[in-house]
Order: C-alpha cells, then structure tokens, then sequence
C-alpha cells in the first residue's frame, strides 16, 4: 500500500472565501487591446483574470484569453462587449481593479491597480 | 564538555504533515518557497523557508516527492497559515489539493553512531544511497542526512505501524528522546526551530542555502536578491555555552545591544541557548549577561 495508502488523512481542506461582487474598470486603451487580441473570437472567448500565489508580494495577476469555461464559479463582466470573468474565489482580491495598457518597449502590456492591495511589487505584476 | 550520550537516540518529530496532490502541486509550492523546488526529482527530499513578502521567515519546511505526491512537514504552530497559503494561492484551473496528515504519518529521526545499525535493524542499508534519497522498504521511507554534526535517518511511517516501529526501536537498545533530550540535543548541535526563525532573515539563521537566488519571485525576493548583493548581514544566529542558566528573550548587552534569545536550557550544570546577536567588525568571544559569562560561537548551515 505504501506510506501514503493509509488512514488518517483528512478531506481536502477548503477554506471560506468572501464572495463580492466584482467591478473592473478597464481604460480605453486596455479595452482597444483587449480587442485587437481576440481577434474576432469574442462569441467563444473570454478574457479571465485571476490570482495566483507567487511574486514578491503574495500574489501574482493572471490574465488569459481562453474559450469560454462555462459557469463554474465565475462572474461575468461585459467590457465594450467582450466577457471578462473573475471567479469567486478571486473576488474580494480583484473587485475595483484598474486595467490599463502602455505601449513601451519596456514593460509595456496590461497594468493593473488593485485598490485592494496593501502593497506591490516593483514589477507590478505582484501584490498583497 | 558535552553530556555522554547513549550510543544511538531517536526522536519522534513533532511537525505537521501535509499530502499535497495533484499534477499542479509542485508548481503552486514552489511559487510559496524561497527554495527551488520545481527540479525536485520523484522519492527525493528538500528543506524549504516560506517568508513574508519582507523576506522574514514565517514558517520552515521539508518537502518529500512520494510517486507523485507532495508530503509538505512544517511547524505545528505555523500550520494553518501555511496551508491557507496553498488553499488559497492555488488558481481556478489548477489541481491541486490539500490534505491533512497529522495523524496519518510521523517522522522518526534516528542519530545514529553507526549507519549500519539500520542494516541490524531494518535489514536497509543506506551506505550506497545519497542524502536526501527516499528508500523505500515495506510501508515505510527512509531518508539519510549528512550534516556537520554527522548522519541523520529520518524514518516517515504511518500511524498505523508508529507503535511497531518505535518498539523495535527500543528493543534494539536505541533511547528514545524526550522533548527536553531532543532540545539539548538541537542546541548542542545548532539546529533551528520555528521559535528561533520566526522573524528573522535567512542570512541571519544561517539559512542562505535555503534561498534560491536563481528561481525568480516569490514572496521575499526582492529583499532576499537586495541583501545577497549587498553581501553583509548585521546579525547573526549564535550559541551561547556557561555554566548559569541564560535568561529567554531580548537582553540588554553592554558592547553588543540588544540581543534575542530565542531558546535555552540548563542541563547538568551546563547552558546552551540560542540567540540573535548583532555583529560588529569582530566576532568577539565572550559575552556578559546578567553577570556571568557565556562563550559565543556563530552558527552556520547544520
């Protein structure tokens, strides 16, 4: 059986997230490239953003363009008629966010300003 | 002078245990850990920090690599922060689960005088098997360290066979050690626990090897990468020796400042603590606390 093949272990543990509702606001330079990167998929796609643990200061961004998961947890968010979902779990740490995008050739992309955070990193792509 | 010591001690390990499943395991861990962990080959072993984003320790940990499973052992006191950590740190579309092994399996740590008395006992002979290499025998996995102070078997069982395991163990003239017995023996030998780190820098608990400088961020690492370049650490993790007893917490030391004094204990006429001293240019040999006298010798990586 092995060492893990015996008794005593508990369930997964879960714990207890706030749910909110989640408002993001989005600039228009951020909605304009939010746009030019679904390249005409907005019927199937969405763009979800969620935390992660990681990066300097606890938690790290994530954004990704992917076909549409489905209900799973998620609150949908119509930005310039594209959906962009934020799941439960995430919501008290991503409700109020700002999303802008710069054009540098350094650091440039999609920037984010959580109100939430009580602290960032020097990349941006990390708080807490 | 040392206390004499029986020839061979085990120790029950008072830790918590974690199973972490699932493919995505790893992934989450290592963004949590200031240690590289995502090379970690399977039946493998690694000592990892966990720090606050200002780069303090907030809790410390081994990490087995068991067929695809994590077995994460981390301080009792720490225990629920650090699972609510990989709770909640894991993202929507990853899998990865947390369970509780407390009461599942135990660690044994054997400090042995001869390795071979494994091969008597266990008919396991870790001669040939590197450090930090799982072997597996029956249900159980063994582990050996080679560290300054010399070799480390560390035994996980389950709970179901930990009554068996430590009889055997007793029958074969091994003394097992108490909590006291085991404090002497971790000053004696500059081993830190949670109540020492807590707080502090790795550098300054001489724990920089647990810090990666080469896997990118995680929480610390911006300080972590500042102190490594400015390659100097205002304090350091020492051991105190005397003959009067070493009074806990933070003292005022003529010449040194304040000190933190993590643990002590007083044994056969003979103290040892643990203590955070600030540095100056010198190490100096002899501190005065309260009137007496203690040597002082600065710790490094067990």
């Amino acid at each position: 059986m092995g060492l893990l093949g015996g008794e005593g272990f508990s369930l997964p543990v879960v714990t207890e997230t706030e749910v909110v509702d989640v408002d993001l606001n989005f600039t228009e330079s951020a909605i304009a490239a939010l746009k030019q990167n679904m390249a005409g998929d907005e019927q199937s796609h969405v763009l979800i953003i969620s935390a992660q643990s990681g990066g300097c200061s606890g938690y790290l961004y994530d954004m990704k363009i992917i076909e549409d998961p489905g209900n799973d947890g998620f609150q949908r968010i119509d930005i310039g008629g594209i959906e962009v979902l934020v799941h439960n779990k995430d919501s008290s740490m991503l409700s109020g966010i700002n999303i802008d995008f710069k054009e540098t050739l350094m650091g440039g992309g999609f920037q984010i300003e959580n109100p939430n955070a009580d602290r960032s990193c020097g990349c941006g792509q990390s708080f807490g | 002078m040392s206390p004499s010591l029986p020839k061979s001690e085990f120790f029950i390990r008072n830790v918590a245990n974690t199973l972490i499943q699932g493919p995505d395991s790893l992934d989450v861990l290592d963004r949590i850990v200031s240690t590289k962990i995502n090379d970690m080959v399977d039946l493998s072993r690694r000592n990892v920090l966990f720090c606050d984003y200002n780069g303090r320790i907030c809790d410390v940990g081994t990490i087995y690599t068991i067929t695809g499973n994590l077995l994460l052992s981390s301080s009792i006191s720490e225990k629920e922060v650090t699972r609510r950590k990989l709770v909640d740190g894991t993202s929507w579309d990853e899998e990865c689960e947390i369970l509780v092994a407390d009461e599942a399996i135990y660690c044994i740590s054997i400090f042995p005088e001869d390795i071979d008395v494994l091969v008597e006992i266990f008919g396991v002979d870790l001669n040939d098997i590197d450090s930090d290499v799982l072997f597996e025998k029956d249900d159980h996995l063994f582990v050996k360290s080679e560290t300054t102070y010399g070799i480390t078997i560390d035994i996980l069982v389950k709970f179901e066979n930990l009554e068996n395991i430590v009889s055997i163990l007793r029958e074969s003239a091994l003394e097992e050690m108490d909590s006291s017995g085991w404090e002497n023996y971790r000053l004696r030998h500059g081993i830190t626990e949670m109540c020492d780190s807590r707080g502090n820098l790795p550098a300054e608990m001489g724990l920089s090897k647990l810090v990666s400088n080469d896997k990118g961020c995680y929480p610390g690492q911006e300080i972590h990468a500042r102190l490594e370049s400015r390659g100097r650490k205002i304090k350091s993790l020492c051991r105190l020796t005397g003959d009067s007893p070493v009074p806990l917490g933070k003292q005022n030391v003529p010449g040194f400042g304040t000190i933190s004094i993590s643990t002590a204990i007083f044994s056969n006429g003979r103290a040892l603590a643990l203590a955070l001293i600030k540095m100056g240019n010198a190490t100096p040999d002899l501190i005065h606390i309260g009137g007496n006298d203690y040597t002082i010798e600065i710790m490094g990586y067990p």
